[in-house]
């Protein structure tokens, strides 16, 4: 596998051999990657569906309840102005929790990934 | 407008010159002219694609459109600060563990180069060609609006310093001109927010209360509807722009320039925080334009609205003969044209390379080419569309051409992000499909935009002016239809090394 690091893939573009298409298939079904693949789908699908039903939420209140986007909630400042401002922080810290989730969660799984497709009886 | 815009233009000028010599010195491969060499830090990075998306549209147009409209015009800030949580999430660490310079280089990976590598390069070539013109058409009417020189000369202008940019400092003199602006920018928008909330007292409320109580305006400026006036226009325009921003080429091959995963989920991250930061403001320069200068005086000088944030500049900062008032609005209106040539030699870069490494080295060379005969190819490619864009600009700019910048967000969100999508995450994606996908994409995004009311007006034949709600599901349908009906063995056996390789970084290029 290129990952012996004497030979890095530079183009990625290429026919693949039979052997470093054997040791990619090993790596796609090895355990560590299944977990991997499983610890950042668990994290992200459910934020992607967080992030449309706010934004899906915000449309409704805008198109089906103009009168509750209306809704004035501190003098002149309404419901619809507060909701669409706090989509800023919102999507920020899902932003935000991402990365700690990914570098606390993920990383280290995917060291171990190098490690074990790096050298031993897999190396090139 | 006095001489004083166009010294302090000047000055960044130089500014600008300087940073692409000292670039100019450090491109001396193809690397270095196309990725940077790889060497740019998460924050600066994140900074570049700040700068990237705060175009002239974003800094002076949300501002215009919400001193007009109200805050319906919100819905920019929020959309284009949002696509960047989908890159953040779907694409920043995938695409930078897997390709090297393009889009193209994913696709190309696991599908038949030879069929959708050309594909792949003339679709980015023509997204970023179509969203380039109207960028120097816009240039040339600000710098009307702004220096009060024709609009011809502006365009030249942009056009020619665009191409001194890209051609002598490639990618590192594009980031570091993005990141000097996006820091001018962003300073210059914190100062005039708080001298405008200075005069409601810091309290959002007063200044939502003056917009209420204004003869001119009153509370439908603060309620949803008096822009976007049915739901699915707004949905629609929602959806082009989450979409559409998140697979334009030259977005994209931001995430080339960082040496690690890290740095490119960094970079995606910054550039989220720098966007937070900028577009929460954008309803104080709309609110406090049309309050404390008036949007009947901003459309009097320009329908467009573009001139509402410099002059409330003026009048925020001391007013009109003020040398507070003249200055601060003197370095706005040249960070905004400065805003304007950085965004073109994105632009310029992404379509250069779609050219000159997907198109001349990948497909006509295959893969044959000297380092120097690259790097001449890829100067000679940013040379020729630089000229491309201000002949395009010169001969369009009689003709509206909005139309082109909505044409460019709706087929990358249609023909580009399924195939990408599709590349890195199902194991079904044939070149068929892709084929499929990106042709019947591009002409569906295209049919919506030609029959569309931006072109045809009140006789429009198909309703939405942003088609992105029809267009995009369309894309993923017929890249998923074509995939499904179709067997490429390759494609599924390269799924497991690009999973692996785009979700673990294993083997990825540093």
């Amino acid at each position: 596998m290129s990952t012996s690091g004497a030979e890095p893939k530079t183009s990625p573009a290429h026919e693949p051999s039979v052997e470093s298409s054997a040791r990619w298939a090993e790596a796609f079904d090895s355990d560590t990657f299944k977990r991997i693949t499983k610890k950042r789908f668990v994290f992200v699908i459910p934020s992607l569906l967080l992030f449309s039903g706010v934004f899906l939420g915000l449309w409704i209140i805008q198109s089906c309840f103009p009168q509750v986007a209306r809704y004035r909630l501190y003098g002149e400042v309404n419901l619809n102005f507060v909701f669409t401002m706090a989509i800023f922080p919102f999507v920020w810290t899902l932003g935000y929790l991402f990365v700690r989730y990914i570098r606390r969660e993920v990383y280290p799984l995917e060291d171990q990934l190098h490690r074990e497709f790096r050298g031993g009886p897999h190396h090139e | 407008m006095s001489s004083l815009p166009i010294l302090v233009f000047l000055l960044l000028v130089a500014g600008t010159l300087v940073i692409t010599y000292w670039s100019a010195k450090r491109v001396k491969t193809e690397n270095d002219f196309y990725a940077a060499g790889r060497r740019i830090k998460g924050w600066q990075n994140g900074l570049a694609i700040v700068g990237e998306f705060l175009t002239a549209a974003a800094f002076l147009g949300i501002g215009g459109l919400i001193s007009f409209f109200g805050v319906d015009g919100q819905i920019y800030s929020i959309t284009w600060f949002a696509s960047y949580f989908v890159v953040l999430m779907v694409i920043a660490e995938p695409i930078r563990n897997s390709g090297k310079y393009t889009f193209a280089d994913i696709v190309s990976y696991r599908l038949n180069e030879r069929l959708i590598r050309p594909l792949a390069s003339i679709n980015a070539f023509l997204i970023s060609l179509m969203y380039l013109i109207p960028q120097m058409v816009a240039a040339g009417a600000l710098a009307k609006l702004l220096f009060g020189i024709s609009a011809s000369t502006g365009l030249i202008i942009v056009g020619v310093l665009m191409i001194i940019y890209i051609t002598f400092g490639g990618m590192v003199a594009a980031t570091w001109i993005q990141v000097l602006k996006a820091i001018m920018l962003l300073t210059g928008a914190y100062i005039l927010a708080f001298l405008i909330l200075r005069q409601f007292h810091f309290s959002v409320n007063q200044l939502f209360s003056a917009v209420a109580h204004s003869g001119d305006l009153g509370p439908s400026w603060l309620e949803p509807g008096r822009w976007l006036k049915t739901p699915v226009e707004r949905l629609s325009l929602g959806f082009t722009l989450l979409f559409g921003t998140a697979a334009l080429p030259h977005v994209l091959m931001r995430f080339y320039t960082v040496p690690t995963k890290q740095h490119a989920q960094g970079s995606a991250m910054w550039s989220l925080t720098f966007m937070f930061l900028f577009h929460i403001l954008t309803f104080i320069f709309g609110l406090g334009a049309a309050v404390l200068v008036g949007n009947k005086v901003i459309k009097a000088l320009d329908a467009g609205g573009n001139i509402a944030v410099p002059l409330l500049a003026r009048k925020v900062a001391g007013g009109e003969g003020t040398l507070t008032g003249e200055l601060f609005m003197a370095y706005l209106v040249a960070v905004a044209f400065i805003t304007i040539i950085a965004a073109t030699s994105g632009l310029c870069i992404a379509a250069s390379s779609a050219f000159s490494y997907d198109f001349w080295f990948k497909v006509v060379k295959r893969g044959n080419q000297s380092h120097q005969g690259q790097m001449r190819t890829a100067r000679l490619a940013a040379f020729g569309i630089g000229v491309l864009a201000i002949a395009g600009g010169l001969l369009l700019r009689q003709v509206n051409v909005a139309y082109l910048a909505g044409l460019a967000f709706a087929i990358a969100a249609t023909a580009n992000l399924p195939t990408l999508i599709f590349a890195l995450y199902w194991k079904g994606l044939t070149t068929k499909g892709a084929i499929i996908g990106m042709l019947g994409g591009a002409l569906v995004a295209v049919a919506c935009v030609v029959t569309g009311p931006t072109i045809m007006g009140k006789d429009a034949l198909f309703p939405l002016a942003n088609p992105g709600i029809v267009c995009v599901p369309i894309g993923f349908l017929l890249t998923y239809l074509g995939s499904v009906f179709t067997r490429d063995p390759d494609s599924e056996l390269m799924y497991k090394e690009l999973a692996v390789r785009s979700r673990s970084g294993l083997g990825a290029e540093s």
